[in-house]
């Protein structure tokens, strides 16, 4: 239950002029309705919400998109460029499908490649190649790719000669998957145990105060690094994984808490939590099914808001080397490559990664303020 | 309008506090004073020669890794402070890096009739570089220090026997005799490597006790006193160490002027990696030492643009190897260090070859070296060591057909068909790999090792851990199954490997310190370089260190990665310029280095 | 007013103390046991271990050790040896702390020097090309990772040449003169400073305009209008003066968070700093660098936000603190 009330008419298309006459005189809409409509205004926070939608079903999807395994390695083409494409080959015949030429080592010291324009390599299209288990399937179809032994790099490769784009696609699901397992765990957190003590006051509410103090006055990366160094340098990855979803968790449950401690003690003083308690209702159903749900358009939009630190936060683990470590992908651990200036000057394409990571970025930026808009209930409309 | 005006005055205002923020938290001028070029300076009676000459004048700027921890040469265990100390502190003699021969230095000859006592003539009218004169009772004390139980510095290890000091005597005040307790092969060159400390500054400090913190960072330059060519001028932690002309040096050239010519050398900290080479490409730095693999190409193409040389010194003395925990022994709480059915699989010889067999060596050097590399098999002695390398050694090119035709024969199979092996008794191949991540290339080869191991069903995680972490499980606790790390200067002698040959060494890596050699192989090793410690002549003595070779090679204890090829490039306005492969690449003949004029730069 | 500053400074201690005793403790859970490591260090000479032993208790348990550093500090001002550096962490903390200060307040000073100007035009001209186009370059800004950013700069820097890379100044500093000096720092200040000041800039910015924008709203304003003030006046100084309120209390927050920033941005571009010098001791295990880094990071945090506090109290005459 919230604190709007229902209500049930549809709205109609009408004139300018009328509508805000109309305004006035219907019964308000449903929530879901006035925010969908308010959402669907701010443009940029549509394409946000979509360039996100592709995002991660890229990751769910990512063994079949990418062309090559996380893990391949095309040791003679370390540091291979961007394979161009091309439909019109070297004699000006024009090709049915795309195709891509072989590569050809022209300096060891330098890594330049030139193209092998003696060879030709058709572009496939749902290809085999190697094998993959999806959702629980054994698998060996991928999207596109080329004959052996072709490749066709989209972003180039690696030293070991690995696909930067299979990687990135693999790395997604690290580098995605931080941010909505670590809100899922300190918003639970956050919003428990800012509920409980704003609602209880007292004691409960200073110690739990301090401890968030002295949390949060500690500067962030240094509180990462630090918890960091408590866990075994050589862990398996997906422990890994689930340290650095905790170690950040910890982090940002600390500040959300205080928000939402200070939103319950406003909200505790209204008629209807007074009514709840003359009633006898349980204290902690009072906080859950009442309190809480009032803090519902803030926490969607902190929510949306924080998933970036999440990201951000494992980038820069990964990138100081202490978070996923090789030969695990993510888009933190591609970009600690181009921490090198001779790579990063003649590799450029190390950078990807980082491109991605700015765009999820802007993405959930523009989705949150998007839907900050929406949900704003002061907002003349 | 006033509003405006106010804010211009807020910023102007802003601007001015930062600019002086800014400028003040720079720190106050230099100190130490100007050297004087003159030659009022006392001519020793027996001055070094130089064959060649040069000119007068100017400084060298040169980038080390961090700061020296000490200045005190006795002590000192680290490559930056070796670095700086290098132009400063002497010895006896000192080996010739580029005839690979012992040259004198401070004794300007010796002699010995038996092998066993030597006598070393001092060079008469050195004086350090405080002015005060150089005798005998300066060596007398510094090899009292050398031997005391307290400080041990680790030079001392390399000059005693089975536990014996050597008896250092003073003939007179420019003659020393030391006797060694049996004829001891490497004494020549290791006796050189005695840092002779002044006794007038610093016996005091080791009456007291207190001769490890002398000398420290914190010395006054004036206080700081060796017998090298130059001395410290001024030192600024995290920043740099300024060392200016001796002029007491001993040393002249052909046209009898004293060395050296260099007014003064800066040693910058720049700890980064990539600001160095950027350093050296914008001419803030002057050389730049073991050009990285990756950075070779880009500072190659601006040799002409920078005027400077590049220098192909072929292939170094560092090596790197992985190896097996083969303990098979149980620590203090009674547990065995490796589990028991792994110990049966590490000290399997052939379990070792035919993962020898599968390190890439032709990749690793191709895809991270970029080519820049050799490989490499047998001990610490790389083809760069030339008067005691052998070639006749087992070598394990790439090969994982027949790595895992090796392991098939042994035993090891993949039953299940998971892509694993198991061994006979059906525990699955499993191995943890650890190197320390300060060292990227180290954490690139393991990942190529994985890739390849794991392509033969020996599933391999690979790790890269803090140092220190590392050092702890190969010194401490040997809670590891295999490392992945280098050795790295040292020494040309073997003698300067008896800790990793010897099984009774502290770095005889897979086993240190044995009480008895644990194999008949390492028994073996054991004996010949007792051998090979007391035997003076040098056919025999290489024939005993060859078989030592072999045996390495064949037995496998180490897995040998390639060995890097060392290439370093320096300004050409720096004249005499002789990089070598041994330390110090540039600074061997540091006093003979000068600066050359615009008229010579142009004729060339 | 002056109880209140009295009463949050002596909220300090206890925060302090809390900060130090959980790092105390995390670095002890981390697995390693520098005592021995620094045993097995040759450089390291028995009597520095033996006066360790004596002063900071290294092989007792771990409470009174770390009430043994404590007493260290309050009394002598010593906050320990650090093992990797071979010097006391006092003066290591000193050096490397004016740099990271001297970044964040030259990317402070780049950030809401620009933030506020633009902030303002943004929200006057609103719906203008200035307008649309500092939003866009904004949400750029707050959104493009520092670590991203950082390299761009560097690969920039290094592709044109026209900025160094790395460190804080050039070989020939001293043989500078004043104004050299100091465009030589600032030089090598450019590049930090903006990838540290960026993210702030366009979040400051931003609140500006909308801030702006609300109280452009407001009732008083239109009263002021429609007495005929000239609109400058109206918007400088009635509209600005309130709109920039909210902004005060971030600014002090906005010097914490920076120094938080400024910590990868030191590491990816080599600025010699307190970030970096922490990051070190952490992976060599130098535990009483790390205690006096941490602590030193935390204390200038809560001192900033104390700042923010007196500043916002003295600003707002609403807030009444009993």
């Amino acid at each position: 239950m919230t604190s709007i009330i229902t209500g049930a008419v549809a709205p109609m298309e009408l004139p300018a002029e009328l509508e805000a006459a109309e305004q006035i005189a219907r019964p308000p809409q449903s929530p879901w309705g006035i925010f969908w409509r308010e959402f669907k205004k701010s443009p940029v926070a549509l394409a946000g919400g979509a360039i996100l939608a592709v995002f991660y079903l890229g990751a769910l999807f990512a063994p079949f998109l990418a062309p090559y395994g996380m893990e391949s390695q095309s040791r003679e083409l370390s540091w291979a460029p961007p394979t161009r494409i091309h439909f019109i080959d070297a004699e000006g015949r024009l090709h049915g499908r795309p195709f891509v030429y072989g590569h050809r080592m022209v300096s060891l010291a330098a890594k330049r490649y030139a193209e092998d324009q003696s060879v030709v390599f058709p572009i496939r299209f749902l290809p085999r190649g190697e094998p993959y288990r999806l959702l629980g399937v054994r698998l060996d179809r991928h999207v596109f790719g080329v004959d052996q032994p072709g490749r066709i790099f989209l972003f180039g490769a690696d030293l070991y000669g690995r696909d930067t784009f299979s990687r990135i696609l693999y790395g997604s699901r690290i580098s995605l998957t931080v941010g909505i397992l670590g809100i899922a765990i300190s918003f639970t957190f956050g919003l428990l145990l800012g509920g409980i003590a704003g609602f209880f006051g007292g004691v409960t509410d200073t110690i739990m105060m301090r401890l968030t103090e002295v949390l949060m006055s500690i500067p962030g990366l240094y509180l990462i690094l630090a918890l960091r160094s408590v866990f075994p340098d050589d862990m398996p990855s997906d422990r890994m994984y689930m340290a650095i979803v905790g170690i950040l968790s910890l982090i940002v449950w600390a500040s959300l808490s205080r928000i939402i401690r200070g939103m319950v003690l406003s909200i505790r003083q209204n008629e209807f939590v007074t009514a709840a308690r003359a009633l006898g209702m349980n204290r902690l159903r009072i906080i859950v099914r009442h309190i809480l749900p009032n803090t519902l358009s803030f926490t969607i939009v902190a929510a949306t808001i924080s998933v970036p630190g999440y990201i951000l936060g494992e980038v820069a683990l990964s990138f100081l080397g202490v978070g996923i470590q090789e030969p695990q992908a993510s888009w933190g651990l591609m970009l600690s490559q181009a921490q090198n200036v001779s790579v990063l000057q003649r590799f450029s394409w190390v950078l990807a990664p980082g491109y991605f990571i700015f765009i999820t970025v802007l993405a959930f930026n523009f989705l949150g303020d998007g839907l900050r808009d929406a949900l704003d209930p002061r907002k003349v409309r | 309008m006033e509003s405006i005006n106010r804010r211009l005055a807020w910023f102007g205002a802003w601007a001015l506090i930062l600019s002086f923020v800014v400028a003040g938290c720079g720190r106050g001028g230099s100190k130490g004073s100007e050297a004087r070029r003159t030659d009022d300076f006392p001519r020793p009676e027996e001055p070094g020669a130089f064959e060649g000459t040069g000119r007068y004048g100017g400084r060298i700027v040169y980038a080390e890794i961090s700061d020296p921890k000490t200045f005190n040469g006795m002590i000192e265990n680290e490559q930056s402070s070796r670095e700086v100390l290098t132009p400063m502190v002497e010895g006896l003699t000192n080996l010739h890096p580029i005839t690979q021969e012992v040259a004198p230095s401070l004794a300007k000859s010796w002699e010995t009739t038996d092998g066993r006592t030597w006598i070393f003539h001092l060079r008469k009218g050195v004086r350090w570089s405080d002015g005060v004169p150089f005798t005998a009772d300066d060596v007398m004390f510094s090899f009292e220090v050398l031997y005391d139980e307290e400080i041990h510095p680790s030079m001392a290890d390399l000059l005693t026997v089975g536990g014996q000091k050597f008896d250092v005597k003073k003939i007179d005040e420019h003659t020393v005799q030391v006797t060694t307790p049996t004829p001891y092969a490497p004494f020549e060159s290791f006796i050189g490597g005695v840092r002779l400390m002044p006794r007038h500054k610093l016996e005091e400090a080791y009456r007291n006790g207190t001769f490890e913190s002398a000398y420290g960072v914190n010395t006054p330059p004036a206080d700081l006193v060796y017998t090298g060519p130059f001395r410290l001028k001024e030192y600024r932690p995290g920043e740099k160490t300024v060392l200016e002309r001796n002029p007491y040096y001993w040393r002249y050239d052909s046209e009898g002027q004293r060395l050296p010519y260099l007014d003064e050398l800066i040693f910058v900290t720049v700890p980064d990696h990539n600001t160095r080479i950027l350093q050296f490409e914008s001419g803030d730095i002057d050389m730049i030492d073991d050009i990285p693999a990756d950075g070779y190409e880009l500072i190659s193409n601006g040799a002409a643009k920078g005027d400077y040389t590049i220098y192909d010194l072929g292939p170094g003395l560092n090596t790197e190897f992985m190896w097996f925990n083969l303990r098979t022994d149980k620590n203090p709480q009674g547990q065995y260090y490796v589990p028991l059915y792994k110990q049966k699989w590490f000290n399997n010889a052939n379990f070792r070859r035919a993962l020898s067999y599968g390190i890439d060596g032709k990749s690793i050097i191709n895809t991270i070296l970029y080519g820049r590399g050799v490989e490499h098999w047998g001990t610490t002695a790389t083809v760069a060591n030339k008067k005691w390398h052998s070639p006749n050694v087992v070598k394990y090119p790439f090969d994982l057909d027949k790595a895992a035709k090796m392991l098939e024969a042994e035993g090891f199979i993949d039953r299940n068909g998971d892509g694993v092996r198991e061994d006979p008794a059906g525990n699955r191949l499993e191995l943890l790999v650890q190197t320390n991540s300060e060292n990227n290339r180290r954490g690139q080869i393991g990942n190529l090792v994985q890739e390849d191991w794991t392509k033969i069903g020996v599933k391999t995680t690979f790790s890269a851990i803090a140092f220190n972490d590392l050092v702890r499980r190969n010194k401490e606790t040997f809670d590891y199954e295999c490392q992945l790390l280098g050795l790295g200067g040292g020494g040309l002698d073997p003698a300067s490997g008896m800790n990793v040959w010897k099984s009774a060494g502290t770095t005889h890596y897979w086993w240190p310190e044995q009480k008895r050699p644990a194999t008949a192989w390492e028994a073996r090793v054991d004996s010949l370089m007792d051998a090979q410690i007391q035997e003076l002549d040098y056919a025999k003595r290489k024939g005993l260190y060859d078989q030592v070779q072999y045996i390495i090679s064949d037995m496998c204890p180490l897995l040998q990665c390639p060995v890097r090829t060392v290439s370093v490039a320096a300004r050409n306005r720096i004249g005499n310029m002789k990089p070598v492969i041994l330390e110090h690449r540039f600074f061997w003949n540091v006093d003979e280095l000068y600066i050359k004029s615009p008229e010579e730069m142009a004729a060339k | 007013m002056r109880s209140y500053i009295l009463r949050r400074f002596l909220h300090l201690i206890p925060i302090l103390l809390g900060i130090s005793l959980l790092s105390f403790f995390v670095i002890q859970l981390a697995p390693g046991n520098f005592l021995t490591l620094m045993k097995a260090d040759p450089q390291v000479s028995k009597q520095k271990i033996a006066e360790m032993e004596r002063k900071f208790g290294l092989d007792r348990p771990w409470p009174v050790q770390y009430g043994l550093w404590l007493k260290n500090i309050v009394l002598h001002f010593d906050f320990g040896y650090s093992f990797a550096n071979k010097r006391p962490v006092g003066a290591l903390i000193r050096e490397r702390l004016a740099n990271t200060l001297l970044l964040s307040l030259t990317a402070m000073v780049l950030a809401w020097g620009l933030a506020l100007p633009l902030g303002i035009i943004s929200a006057v001209r609103q719906y203008s090309w200035i307008d649309k186009l500092s939003s866009f370059f904004a949400f750029l800004g707050l959104s493009i990772p520092s670590v991203f950013f950082a390299l761009l700069m560097i690969l920039f820097a290094a592709k044109t040449g026209w900025f160094p890379i790395g460190g804080m100044e050039s070989l020939d500093y001293d043989s500078l003169g004043f104004w050299g000096k100091v465009g030589d720092r600032l030089h090598h200040l450019a590049l930090p400073a903006l990838v540290l000041g960026t993210g702030p800039m366009a979040g400051h910015m931003r609140q500006m305009r909308g801030n702006l924008l609300d109280v452009l709203r407001m009732d008083y304003v239109t009263t002021a209008r429609s007495k005929g003030l000239s609109e400058s006046k109206v918007i400088l100084r009635h509209a600005v003066r309130n709109a920039i309120n909210p902004l005060i209390t971030i600014f002090g927050y906005s010097l914490a968070s920076l120094l938080s920033g400024a910590f990868l941005v030191e590491v990816v571009m080599a600025w010699p700093g307190l970030g970096r010098l922490t990051v070190d001791a952490l992976f060599a295990r130098d535990l009483y660098l790390v205690m006096g880094g941490v602590v030193m990071a935390a204390t200038i945090l809560i001192i900033s936000n104390l700042i923010a506090d007196i500043m916002l109290a003295l600003a707002d005459p609403r807030i009444t603190y009993s």
